[in-house]
This record gives structure tokens, sequence and C-alpha cells, in this order.
């Protein structure tokens, strides 16, 4: 083996075909682009908004700043509650999983249905190097086609609110977009890992997908789950909308001496980071040793 | 390329791929027949380091070619099914496939495009390999097989529905990577494929090799099958001679007297052919030709796989 900087190099020169074609044919995929586009339907609620409440919508200037009104509501954070909702309770729970289960059963799995696994394996790599940039690729097209639509619905809603709608919630946006990355890089990892062990992974990556990150994702069982850090990773970047654990599902009810409360159980931000690139390890490295030692 | 199986037995769950296998085989053209299911795709997956043995070992150089990934660079891989991207050109395809054995991509498709060029693809090859036909499929495989220029080429029935013209094209390619030195296994189930381009053969039935060699090592290893040879006399007048010369001969089972030849049956051609040339001088008689109509690889394979060597 040679030194560190060797292998970088050439995992970054043997990567690089097999993380392009990842991204053309995960991107390309028909389900990709029809999810894509059904992810934008939400949109459509801004349009619809823009009808109804025509003529409606009064500028008012807030501590200097041009706030849009309507019907006595402020407008950007009517949006901003509309799009966190999307974003927390719909996409980030549900979307994302779905695109990368897909995403990477187009990424690996067809690999063993083309057979061209076998080519890969009588090839002078290492499993890793394949995989590796197949969990960039994975990565990168979940959360392209799932942040594109999210960003335009952002756009489309804040919109709503004005120009100091579209800046006052650029932190929802990135709290959105950066959870959005961990889990497109923690589900692709744990997806690549089931496809990697089982011949038909889609049934199996749905049964993992709904038993445990859906229905185990509840109460204190909840650490078990990927969705657990995520939400832990969002709930400081939302403090500023007065969202707390709750809000995410990251509380429990705890009992002390007749007294019932809810108590936090998020993980600390960084720390759950840390727990979602320590799965995404272990994941892809028993992934690399089950394809190293598959038998054909 | 030296290929070292010892003792190499492969079972898929109660299925046995193959059996026991030993063999060494080096530089030069190695045919692999046998009906199928007879344990060749095996065999070769075994050489690759696609299997494992699950008894005895596989060395390729010296090396075990399942664990050794750096010594995959002097593969060359043909399999039997197609195993393309559909969402990729033939160019892209080779070129993809060069840049995994560390081709600057650049050179990947330059170097890609000149192979598809000289394997008769140069017009189609920005074309999805999916639009192409099944020779089309089978010169695409082996561009990408050869562009990386191996050493051990691993061709898994290569010649399967290709038309005369493929078929043609393909042997030739094959006659002269074997030239310039490179150690190639050839499985097929079409005796015709393999005996034109090469004489040693392995042969292979339920999992086990039945005989190693030449046609003619191989006819040595079959001492109780019935074989045929002819006999003409270059003056035709001399067959009732020479048929009761023959008879009289211990090798010799039966005579029969034709309009131009005599043909024997024996069960012990070597000693038959060992003792033919004295009996003809003594006997004067010139031979215009000896040939043995059931010898040629076809009869022989269906001997083999027919068990008819183990008869006593």
């Amino acid at each position: 083996m040679g030194s560190v900087g060797e292998e970088v190099a050439r995992l970054l020169q043997i990567g690089r075909p097999v993380f392009r074609d990842g991204v053309r044919q995960f991107l390309l995929a028909r389900s990709t682009l029809i999810i894509a586009a059904l992810l934008l339907t939400p949109g459509l609620l801004s349009g619809w908004f823009w009808y109804d409440s025509r003529g409606k919508v009064e500028t008012q200037v807030i501590a200097g700043d041009e706030v849009r009104v309507f019907e006595g509501e402020v407008l950007h954070a009517v949006m901003a509650d509309l799009f966190y909702g999307l974003a927390f309770d719909l996409y980030l729970p549900l979307v994302v999983a779905l695109v990368a289960l897909l995403g990477a059963a187009e990424l690996l799995n067809t690999e063993f249905k083309q057979k061209t696994m076998q080519l890969l394996r009588t090839s002078p790599v290492r499993m890793y190097e394949i995989l590796l940039p197949k969990l960039l690729a994975g990565t990168l097209g979940t959360f392209v086609a799932v942040g594109t639509p999210l960003t335009v619905i952002y756009l489309a809603l804040l919109a709503h609110g004005g120009s100091f709608g579209l800046r006052e919630h650029l932190p929802l946006l990135g709290a959105v977009l950066g959870t959005l990355l961990l889990a497109s890089l923690a589900y692709t990892s744990i997806f690549l890992l089931i496809n990697a062990l089982v011949q038909r992974p889609l049934p199996v990556s749905l049964v993992y997908w709904l038993v445990w990150e859906v229905m185990l994702a509840s109460g204190d069982s909840q650490r078990f789950s990927i969705m657990h850090y995520l939400r832990s990773f969002a709930l400081p970047r939302l403090d500023y909308l007065g969202i707390v654990a709750d809000d995410l599902n990251l509380a429990i009810e705890s009992t002390s001496g007749g007294l019932t409360e809810l108590v936090s159980i998020a993980t600390d931000p960084w720390q759950a980071v840390g727990v979602l690139l320590a799965l995404t390890t272990v994941a892809m490295l028993l992934s690399a040793r089950l394809l190293e030692r598959k038998q054909f | 390329m030296s290929i070292v199986l010892e003792a190499a037995t492969r079972n898929y769950g109660l299925v046995q791929g193959v059996s026991n296998v030993s063999l060494e085989l080096g530089p030069g053209i190695t045919g692999i027949l046998g009906p199928n299911g007879a344990g060749k795709s095996t065999l070769m997956k075994l050489v690759l380091g696609l299997a494992r043995p699950s008894l005895g070992r596989v060395r390729i150089d010296g090396r075990d070619p399942a664990s050794d990934w750096e010594l995959r660079s002097r593969f060359g891989f043909v399999p039997e099914y197609d195993c393309f991207y559909d969402h990729m050109t033939a160019r892209e395809y080779v070129a993809h496939f060069l840049q995994l054995q560390g081709v600057a991509p650049d050179e990947a498709g330059e170097r890609a495009a000149a192979l598809l060029d000289d394997v008769g693809l140069g017009d189609a090859m920005e074309r999805r390999i999916r639009t192409y036909s099944r020779g089309m499929r089978q010169k695409a495989k082996f561009a990408r097989a050869i562009a990386h220029d191996p050493n051990l080429l691993v061709l898994d029935e290569p010649f399967q529905g290709t038309d005369p013209t493929t078929r043609r094209l393909l042997m030739e390619l094959i006659r002269s990577w074997a030239d310039a030195g490179r150690t190639i296994l050839l499985s097929s189930h079409i005796l015709h494929d393999v005996e034109a381009l090469t004489d040693r053969i392995v042969f292979l039935s339920g999992g086990q090799v039945l005989a190693v060699g030449d046609r003619h090592a191989i006819q040595k290893l079959m001492p109780h099958v019935r074989q045929k040879v002819r006999l003409t006399p270059a003056d035709a007048g001399q067959r009732p001679q020479l048929a009761r010369l023959l008879l009289e001969q211990p090798s010799v089972e039966g005579v029969s007297l034709q309009r131009d030849w005599v043909e024997v049956d024996t069960t012990d051609a070597e000693a038959f052919h060992r003792a033919l040339p004295p009996l003809l001088r003594k006997a004067k008689i010139a031979i215009h030709g000896i040939d043995s109509p059931g010898e040629d690889l076809e009869a022989l394979y269906e001997k083999l796989v027919g068990g008819e060597q183990w008869e006593a």
C-alpha cells in the first residue's frame, strides 16, 4: 500500500468516472425525475395563495423593514411555518429516505442486475474505491433531487413575504438543506449496505425504513434511528423560530415526584453529526467487505 | 501467466460447480470443453477470483486471484452473458473500464475509440450499446477485455450468437493475442470453435476433468475406446492381402473391405499404429493414406462425455 497521498490520488482517479457516471445515472433515472416533479407540487400552494390574496396584501414598515401582512397575519412568518412543516414533517422524514432508497438501488443493485459487478471484481480496484464514489453520487443525487424542489418551494412561499421574508428565513433554509445533506449521506450508506447484503434490496430497504425509521422512531427508542440525529442537528438552528424539542418529537414525558414533564432527549448537534458520520463509515466498511467476499 | 489449480473444488450449496480439479496451464490458447453445466464457467470464475474454491487452491503466477486485487490488472474477461451499462455508448463503456485501470480520461477515450475501430465498431461507437446486435455486443465486450493489454484472457463462450464474419474476426484476434504470448482460456460447447483455435484442450463433464492435452494425448487416455482407422493402399488390389494381415494383429477387432480402402476397428490405437509400419514393410504394401474418421474432436468429446473410456 502506498502513502496516504498516493492512496487519495488513486481514489480520486478511480473514483471520478464512477462518481460522474453514478450522478448521471441517479439524476437521469425515471424514478428520480418523477419524484422530483412530484416534490415541486407544494409550490403550487404559492400560486393558489397569490391568486386568493391578490389586492389584499398590505405592506407595513416595521423597525425599518418592509413586512407584508395579509388579514392581520405577517406573511413571512406564516410561510416560514408552512415551509418548516413541509420540510420536517414530510420531506425529511419520508421523502429523503425514499429517494435515497431508490438511488442506492440504481447505483449498486443495477451492477448486479447488469452483471457489471463481475467486471468490477475482475478490475484492479478495491471495493471501497467503487463504493465511496457511489456513496457520494447517491448523497449528491438525493440532495439535488430533494433539495432543488425544497429550495424552489422556499423561494415560492417566502417570496410572499417580500425580499425581507426571503432574507429573514435563510437560517431555516440552511437548517433544512444541512439536515437534508446529512440525511442523504446517512440513508444512502444504509441502503447501499442493504444492497450489498441481500439480493432483493428494495423490499428489505422498505421494511427497514418503515419499521425502523418510521415506526420505532419515537419515544426513547428513537436514539437508534437516523431521524433522531437529524432532528437533533436541526433543533438549535430552528431556535429563532421558537421551535422546541417537543415540536421535533425530541421530547419524552418524565415523571418525578408525581410531576410529569416533557424532557428533551435531543443529542448535541455536533455529536449527532459524529454519530451519523460514524454510522456511514461503518456501513461503507461493511459494504466493501461484503462485496469483496461476494461469490459469483 | 501460469495458472495452477490444485484439487480445486467449488460447491454452490448442494450443487457442485467443479470437483477436485488439478490443472497447470501456461501461455497460448487452452480450450475448456464440456456440455452445459460441465463446470466451465465455474472453472473460469475460480481462475478470475470471482469464486473461491471450497477446497483446494488456485494460483495465478503464484498469487491468489480471489484476494490479490492488483493481480487483476493483468486479467481480461469476456463473460458469456451481457454485462453492459445500459446508458453508456460503447466508447464510454470501454473508456470507463480503462479509467478503472488507472488510465487518464482523455487517453482512455482515445484508446477506446481506436480499439473499437479495430474490432469494426468505429461507426457505431457513439451509439448506446443497448441498440447493438448480438455480434456488435460481443465485439464491444472483446474491446473492453483487451483495452488494458492483459496477460491473461478468459473468454467464456466468446462466439455465442455471432455471425460467421464476426466469428472469423474474433478468432483472428484471439490467435494474434496468443501469438503475442498471452495466456488464453477459452470455453465453448461448440467443438468446432475450439478445434479451429487450439489443440490444447481440457475436457470437463459433471464438474470433473475428464481429459487434458491435445487430441492425440487425449486419445491415449482412452485405451478402451473403439476407434476406426482407414488405410488406403496405393494399389487397391492389395486390399484383401492387407485385410488378412491386419486381422492377425492382436489390437485389431475387425476389418471391413471398402471400395478404395480397408477400415479397421481397434481398441488399442497406440499398439495398432506401432505395429503397422513393420507389417507394411514386410508385406511390401505401399499406403496412400491413413486417417481416423472417428477421431475428430467431436467424436472424442462424445466418447469422453459418454463415459466410454471407462468401460473395460
